[in-house]
């Protein structure tokens, strides 16, 4: 699980161009939007396209689930591996 | 080049200026922000955050030939291969994206007019300027940058041979004069350089020079007005 982690927080990093940022400095259970990591609407779309190409994931269109699961890196890692199907 | 007279040498002896593919560092703007510039973008941004510039809320006018125009081939090529574009890059894709993160990360509320102009960039932004001023604003930003274009495009349309970004503060007074006449046939009369804009800051930075043509047929022109001292001397 830790690898997955990494490699979510390392995605994060390299699809969202966030300079200066290691995969160190993101709290695994701190929010990612608005506070915490401080991203925004925007790269939730662009997370969203990422994991599908990557993990073959599809977010819902429930807004309320989708929020749970971009709560958090921990969260993020939950649902990929849960539903990864590459 | 950091002091002004390199600065003139530039001018007077129309030398290219050379990039080193250095990216603006853009140390004032807050990275969540700055990451969604590209290279044209930061070296904007770089020119906005100058401190010789004092930004005070002035309405600006953003001039460039082609904007991020890399970033539009990019997703257009990703829509052809993968049939879907990133939304980060899309919402960065219009004209007014640059000014417009400034403006966020300022929160300003001033107003913004992006100019694109094929050959006569630097003569829609000083109308689009003396426009603002006319308006009843104190002074604008006269805002100008462009860079090379992607591969693909440079068949079609005049390359800019260098990045550049550079800010004019224009305000009401007596320097200078923007005229429209006759197409003249002296010298004033050549082809404009491949450059869009950067000649408007050649012809500034030269005080030598008493006029800078705006259009192929030289019918605007942008006059300095000299003193009576100057005239007599």
């Amino acid at each position: 699980m830790t690898d997955l982690i990494d490699e979510i927080k390392t995605l994060i990093i390299e699809t969202l161009n966030l300079e200066d940022v290691t995969v160190a400095d993101i709290d695994t259970d701190a929010p990612l939007f608005v506070e915490g990591l401080g991203l925004d609407s925007i790269d939730a779309l662009e997370l969203g396209v990422a994991l599908h190409k990557r993990y073959g994931l599809t977010l819902s269109d429930e807004a309320e689930e989708t929020k749970e699961h971009f709560a958090s890196v921990r969260h993020l890692a939950d649902f990929v591996a849960a539903h990864r199907n590459r | 080049m950091t002091d002004a007279e390199a600065w003139r040498i530039w001018a007077r002896e129309e030398v290219s200026l050379v990039n080193h593919g250095e990216t603006a560092p853009v140390k004032d703007m807050p990275p969540l922000l700055r990451r969604r510039a590209q290279p044209l973008g930061r070296a904007a941004l770089e020119v906005l955050y100058a401190p010789s510039l004092d930004y005070a809320n002035q309405p600006m006018v953003f001039c460039s030939r082609h904007g991020e125009i890399a970033r539009s081939l990019t997703l257009l090529q990703s829509l052809a291969a993968e049939g879907q574009v990133s939304p980060q890059e899309f919402s960065m894709s219009v004209h007014n994206a640059i000014p417009g993160l400034f403006l966020i990360a300022k929160k300003s509320r001033s107003p913004v007019m992006a100019l694109a102009s094929e050959n006569q960039m630097m003569l829609s932004g000083l109308i689009e300027a003396l426009g603002q001023l006319a308006d009843g604003a104190p002074s604008v930003i006269l805002l100008f940058c462009d860079a090379p274009l992607p591969p693909l495009f440079r068949p079609f349309v005049n390359n800019e041979p260098t990045c550049f970004a550079f800010a004019l503060e224009v305000t009401a007074g007596n320097d200078y004069r923007l005229v429209h006449g006759e197409a003249t046939g002296d010298s004033l009369v050549s082809a404009l350089p491949p450059e869009s804009s950067l000649p408007l800051l050649r012809f500034v930075l030269d005080e030598t020079r008493r006029a800078l043509p705006l259009t192929q047929a030289a019918d605007w022109r942008l006059l300095r007005q000299l003193s009576p001292e100057v005239g007599h001397a």
